[in-house]
């Protein structure tokens, strides 16, 4: 898979709008850009492949469907799409897992992080490089938590009981990762003071 | 006043690491903060859903090309009767039989991703962590098409004749069609009629369906069909649509099914009749 350039991903507002107004032209062109995103980050939360394709065919749906309400003022489109499908996502994993997890406990102990498997996957990636190391310069907790939340489709307060620690210290986790992470690539759109 | 909790919290809203109760408690917190405090909020919001979206770059697969094509597929599917250039034009026609209002809004706000969460029941039957592979069956996969087509139709198709004035852009159509057709509990039932198919796709949990009429020939020039929901109860109507209406797809949307056991179709005078006159002329199990 290559790695779409920044130029290619500029089209993506351009797209949308035209998706917006019914050009399935822009849609094709929007579904080739970015599906590889989409499905790869959904296949990481719902680890199947058949429910992975159902989803990711309920997210362009919807962005058949609402791609006019896309804002390029409120954020980037890759980030409006991918928040969408992470959603989504997270919908189905716990109705899926619901039940065995209240029977589980879903302990952490038999974890292995996405977000290692994340450093695995992009070695070989060039165009990941650099949100590797932006994954590296974490802490293990910080990305811990992270990965528990946002690939196993967590709430901050399950993952405080899978790693048995107190909520306040998992929130933070969450919240300082994100902060740093997004610090480190560029997009934590300061300007104004960072509380 | 400065609310840091919320703050606190922005990140973990972000990223979806909240239960939906939480998740509309924040969203109200939000909108109750001070400017400052909402601006820092919807800034480390953004941030973070940078940052993830930013990470997909990593963990990036190719989908499978059958997948490209049924994705594609969803506007083609509804280009006959609703080209999607005419969306916003054409009137939405949902159903609403009396007594039952079900608007559901919320889906503005898709900007932030907040969309109404869907239906889910309490999984019912003890799945597996993780690996459902298999019990999905191809049923459900090509539901879900039929579903996105039903949605993109829902839009445009100046269809059904609905008994109570329903403004097209309070659209409630999409909201519960999309609630349907990802529902846990999402069935469908499918029956041939003459040349064509109709096909019903329903929730209990949602208590609506969407009906979807491929190659359906219309009814006779002086007569319409009606729908009826057919349970304990005497038959309840859920719309009608004249020899205009019929278009090569057609689609309602039906709330309120509560006890239907089936949905039935008459060949009815113009404007329907308060109770079937006739035979059924079609007939599709809800259970």
């Amino acid at each position: 898979m290559t790695a779409e350039s920044a130029a290619d991903l500029s089209v993506l507002p351009d797209l949308l709008a035209r998706i917006g107004g019914g050009d399935r032209r822009a849609f094709a062109e929007f579904y080739d850009l970015t599906s590889h995103r989409v499905y790869g980050m959904v296949v990481r939360v719902l680890r199947d492949p058949g429910y992975s394709e159902e989803t990711t065919q309920e997210v362009y749906l919807l962005v058949w469907q609402s791609a006019a309400s896309f804002d390029p003022a409120a954020g980037s489109a890759m980030s409006w799409l991918i928040t969408l499908a992470h959603r989504r996502a997270v919908d189905r994993v716990r109705a899926e897992t619901a039940a065995a997890r209240r029977e589980l406990g879903y302990g952490a102990a038999h974890h292995h992080s996405p977000f290692d498997a994340v450093a695995e996957a992009a070695v070989d990636r060039e165009a990941g490089a650099a949100v590797r190391d932006c994954l590296d310069s974490l802490t293990d907790k910080q990305r811990e938590s992270i990965d528990l939340a946002y690939y196993r489709g967590l709430t901050y307060r399950e993952v405080a009981e899978s790693l048995t620690a107190p909520l306040p210290t998992v929130k933070s986790r969450i919240r300082d990762g994100l902060a740093r992470l997004a610090e480190c690539l560029g997009v934590d759109h300061t300007g104004v003071n960072d509380g | 006043m400065a609310d840091d909790s919320l703050l606190d919290v922005a990140a973990a809203f972000a990223v979806d690491a909240v239960s939906p109760a939480e998740r509309e408690q924040i969203r109200r917190r939000r909108s109750a903060a001070d400017p400052t405090t909402r601006a820092e909020f919807d800034r480390r919001v953004r941030a973070a859903r940078d940052a993830m979206a930013a990470v997909s770059d990593t963990t990036a697969i190719a989908p499978p090309a059958t997948l490209r094509d049924r994705v594609l597929a969803l506007p083609d599917m509804a280009a006959d009767t609703s080209p999607a250039n005419d969306r916003g034009t054409g009137g939405v026609r949902p159903l609403h039989p009396v007594g039952t209002g079900t608007a559901s809004g919320d889906d503005g706000a898709a900007q932030t991703g907040e969309r109404a969460p869907s239906h889910r029941d309490a999984d019912e039957s003890g799945r597996d962590v993780g690996i459902p592979g298999g019990r999905r069956t191809p049923r459900s996969r090509a539901l879900l098409a039929a579903a996105a087509a039903v949605v993109l139709v829902a839009v445009g198709a100046a269809g059904w004749v609905v008994g109570q004035a329903v403004s097209r852009d309070d659209a409630p159509a999409p909201a519960t069609a999309e609630q349907v057709f990802t529902a846990r509990d999402v069935r469908s039932s499918t029956t041939p009629v003459a040349t064509g198919r109709i096909t019903v796709t329903f929730s209990d949990s949602v208590g609506a369906g969407v009906v979807v009429m491929n190659d359906v020939p219309p009814p006779q020039p002086g007569t319409v069909y009606q729908m009826w929901l057919v349970g304990p109860g005497a038959p309840r109507s859920a719309g009608t649509m004249s020899d205009r209406d019929v278009a090569p797809s057609t689609t309602a949307v039906i709330p309120g099914l509560r006890d239907a056991t089936a949905l039935a179709f008459t060949v009815e005078p113009p404007g329907g009749s308060p109770a079937p006159s006739g035979a059924y002329v079609a007939q599709l199990p809800l259970s």
